[in-house]
């Protein structure tokens, strides 16, 4: 058993080792053939472009999320609950279907300016292409990630401690700032990276908002067959973002941070009286719903009933290969993943740390490379190497694999730690097999981590575009692919519906996933 | 001379969850540089106690004063972080991304941190010695033992000079020894530096120990406030009696000072009547046991704690009684024992469980 385990895990090892191949042989190649391009203006531009997007989007996310985790967490407001369920739903709109929306309200005779026009009668109207367009769409998609990762941050945070500051004489915002924010300062730094991470990778709402950044431009290099000049592109793409993808690789594998006490008996949440500003608090609660959450929506409607099918015809647009596709592409990567690492976490665990570390890294690193880049590298081996799985089915699942396995061996891996092996070994010597203990004792300490596993590579797979796009079969359609075609080819009602089967079938997995108790919080509730 | 200064007054204080009925009618208070114990078994209210004070839940009704100043009362709510109050928490609650010295300075009235004037300087430097953790001042919360952390808890909630300390359940988390060590610290501080304190435990021992007086608390209500001698020695009822130290109850006819009872008679203090029968409090130290074959009781249960033993006698009547006998007189189960009334003091007598 554990020889099958090693070789699994030199398996994983080489499927890993495949973008990093492809941006150090493909991409050095080109970097150096074209040495002289490096400093041309265009790749300045694409630089400042994408570090100043990244900046901002992060900048805005933090403050959005800083304030929103207040308002739901801290201050005693009404309909909290329900405000912590809507301000979630961003996540599972895709980013390139999310920009094409924005640009359908806020773009030039988009929604806002026709009722601008009608009502106010104003002709011209700011333009929301490039930067401002692509900063607030992204700011509106990502922003639930720093606001759920300060949340559970929350959550561990020794409540106490807020009362110990307000007795030691300080108000509600000394102690939020002094106290509040410091101790939770490994979650907010966990939300904004990946919100970091997620612009970078992002090319859907640059595509729509139609700025250049290096996502962009490597796409535009594949579209036109330069795999060496995509590859290049790729590598300054990597270089540039490396202090990010290291931060991010540190924090996903020290990520199990020290748990605090249970609650203290004496000071259960207090939350703070907001008191008159309620409803101010309220409002602004309700006018970010409405640009993220309302307005997609609505538009996603318009799109479908602007060609005025008949309902009997729209239902004949619904492609079933593409849902049944996105379903079983999904589960089936998911299941693939979650079994891997539930294989390997046992030795992996108990074997010496260095390979552990080194493997670890290998696969984090996986997650933070853009998706375009891992589809194209996954078309340089197969091309190259391995032309019979080249636009199959294999070589997709390959690629997801690659690009999400980490999500799933997270949750893993922190209840591997967090469980230990003292029930195991109290299970064996009250005379239970092996076999017995798994399935009665560690099956069951693992499932709410197998359940998140699950949850987060299955939302994720089925978001996915790039590598699905890249890398699939011909005549191979997901949900995700027909509505990028149908956006490109304006097949508007196609698209319309695509994107609301594709929200619908990860609207409950995200739910679910968001409101599985974080493992750590349940531990800590245990202890 | 002004009239005594009142560290901490609490007036007319209820709380209801609902219906229930969480405290009732308390009223107590605590005079300049006294330390009150507020013992009660778990669920009796003592934590709703503090919170009230505090001003982390409001009471339903209540005037509450910290130095004859009005905290809470139907108009009035002062925010806790102005109520000058220091709080020792169960779990000590220090900040853990501080230091030591940082968490003892975050209550001080240092605007700047890094430029201390010198009086402050000399104040934070004398607290972290008189607890004793000088030398620990640029460590942090999770390097410090559980008695450390006490230590810094204790100079963190003293820095900013309370008119009052709450002390919840401060040595719980600790182990026996060390327990006994602190509080002896703990209360030469608090006398040293002239400070009040409300301290609650649930611990008898450590009330009678830490108390100048004590409040004993069940069931939301105030049974007894007294000096910690008195709450031992005259328990206001028969609650009382049982959960400050081991007490047995039997009854006896009054006649005159004394009381007859199956153990003889028997001198008490007592209001009662002649010929009203009362229960007749015990402690295990009133009771002498001697072997006798054809004694009044034999021995059904021991308990060996090390220099002395408490035995459980069944007397003729079938009542059970403790006696505290020293670990020499070493009596197996079934021995048939005589059993003598010997207090050397007048016995308290409770009719309808209260003192009488």
């Amino acid at each position: 058993m554990r020889r099958v385990i090693g070789l699994i895990i030199c398996l994983l090892i080489l499927l890993f080792s495949i973008p990093l191949v492809y941006l150090f042989t493909y991409g050095l190649v080109d970097l150096f053939n074209s040495f002289q391009n490096i400093f041309s203006l265009n790749y300045l531009k694409l630089i400042i472009n994408t570090a100043s997007l990244v900046f901002a989007v992060t900048l805005s996310t933090l403050i959005l999320g800083l304030y929103l985790s207040w308002a739901t967490e801290i201050a005693k407001i009404k309909y909290a609950k329900m405000w912590r369920v809507l301000l979630v739903i961003p996540l599972v709109i895709p980013s390139y279907f999310a920009g094409y929306l924005f640009i359908l309200f806020y773009g030039p005779k988009g929604k806002l300016y026709d009722f601008f026009n009608i009502f106010l009668n104003i002709e011209r109207f700011p333009d929301m292409y490039g930067f401002i367009g692509a900063w607030l769409c992204l700011t509106f998609i990502c922003f639930p990630y720093v606001y759920i990762n300060i949340c559970t941050g929350l959550k561990l945070v020794d409540r106490k401690l807020e009362s110990a500051s307000r007795v030691l004489g300080k108000n509600h915002y000394q102690t939020y700032l002094k106290i509040i924010l410091p101790n939770i300062k490994g979650s907010i730094y966990s939300g904004c990276v990946l919100v970091a991470l997620y612009t970078l990778s992002d090319f859907g709402a640059v595509q729509a908002m139609q700025y250049q950044t290096f996502t962009l431009a490597i796409y535009t290099k594949y579209r036109s067959f330069d795999l060496e000049g995509a590859a290049s592109y790729a590598l300054i793409l990597i270089l540039l973002s490396l202090p990010i993808i290291f931060y991010a690789i540190n924090m996903s594998i020290l990520n199990s941070r020290k748990i605090s006490k249970k609650p203290s008996e004496l000071i259960n949440q207090n939350l703070y009286d907001v008191k008159n500003k309620h409803s101010l608090v309220q409002l602004t609660l309700i006018i970010i719903a409405i640009i993220s959450v309302l307005i997609p929506f609505i538009m996603i409607f318009e799109l479908i009933f602007r060609t005025n099918l008949s309902i009997v015809e729209l239902m004949g647009t619904i492609k079933i290969d593409a849902i049944y596709n996105t379903f079983t592409g999904s589960a089936v990567t998911a299941i693939i993943c979650m079994i891997l690492a539930f294989l390997i976490i046992d030795v992996l665990s108990k074997n010496n740390n260095r390979l552990r570390i080194a493997f670890e890294n290998l696969i984090y690193f996986g997650y933070t490379l853009p998706g375009l880049v891992i589809a194209l590298s996954f078309v340089y081996f197969s091309v190259n190497y391995f032309f019979s799985i080249y636009q199959t089915w294999i070589i997709l699942i390959m690629g997801y694999i690659v690009l999400f396995f980490s999500t799933g061996y997270g949750p893993i891996r922190t209840s591997s730690e967090l469980i230990g092996e003292r029930y195991s070994i109290a299970s064996k010597s009250l005379g239970k097999s092996y076999f017995e203990t798994f399935y009665k004792i560690s099956l069951p300490l693992y499932a709410p981590g197998i359940k998140k596993g699950l949850l987060n590579v299955f939302i994720l797979t089925a978001k996915e575009l790039p590598v699905t796009l890249v890398l699939a079969p011909l005549n191979f359609h997901t949900l995700s692919t027909v509505i990028w075609d149908g956006l490109e080819e304006a097949n508007f009602s196609s698209a319309g519906l695509a994107g609301l089967l594709l929200i619908i079938i990860i609207a409950i997995p995200t739910y679910l996933s968001i409101h599985t108790e974080d493992i750590k919080v349940k531990f800590s509730k245990n202890k | 001379m002004n009239k005594e200064q009142k560290s901490l007054i609490v007036e007319n204080l209820s709380l209801n969850y609902d219906d229930n009925k969480v405290l009732r009618d308390i009223n107590f208070e605590i005079k300049d540089s006294e330390i009150l114990a507020l013992v009660g078994p778990s669920g009796s209210g003592k934590t709703s106690l503090i919170r009230c004070i505090t001003g982390l839940q409001n009471p339903n009704e209540a005037t509450i004063k910290i130095s004859e100043k009005i905290m809470f009362s139907s108009t009035i709510d002062i925010p806790i972080e102005k109520r000058d109050i220091g709080i020792v928490f169960q779990d000590f609650a220090l900040f853990p991304h501080m230091t030591v010295e940082n968490n003892i300075q975050y209550g001080m009235d240092v605007n700047n941190t890094k430029h201390k004037s010198l009086s402050q300087l000399s104040s934070l430097t004398d607290l972290m010695l008189m607890t004793g953790i000088y030398h620990l001042r640029d460590r942090y919360p999770d390097e410090l033992s559980g008695g450390e952390q006490q230590r810094v808890a204790l100079a963190r909630s003293l820095a900013p000079r309370p008119k009052i300390l709450l002390m919840d359940e401060p040595f719980s988390n600790l182990d026996p020894n060390l327990r006994i060590q602190l509080r002896m610290e703990v209360r030469r501080i608090l006398k040293y530096l002239k400070i009040s304190c409300l301290f609650v435990t649930h611990d008898q021992q450590e009330a009678l120990y830490m108390g100048d007086r004590i409040i004993v608390l069940n069931e939301g209500e105030i049974q007894q406030i007294d000096e910690n001698k008195k709450v031992f020695q005259n328990p206001s009822n028969q609650f009382v009696a049982e959960f400050i130290g081991l007490a047995d109850f039997i009854d006896g006819e009054i006649k005159d000072k004394y009381a007859n009872t199956e153990l003889g008679k028997i001198e008490v203090q007592s209001n009662a009547s002649n010929g009203e029968t009362v229960n007749i409090m015990l402690r295990p130290d009133d009771i002498t046991i001697t072997k006798n074959n054809a004694g009044n009781g034999f021995v059904v249960q021991r308990e060996y704690r090390g220099m002395y033993y408490i035995y459980y006698i069944k007397l003729n009547s079938g009542k059970i009684v403790k006696s505290l006998s020293s670990h020499t007189n070493d009596f197996n189960v079934g021995t048939k024992v005589d059993v003598e009334l010997t207090p050397g003091h007048p016995l308290i007598c409770y009719k309808n469980q209260k003192i009488i």
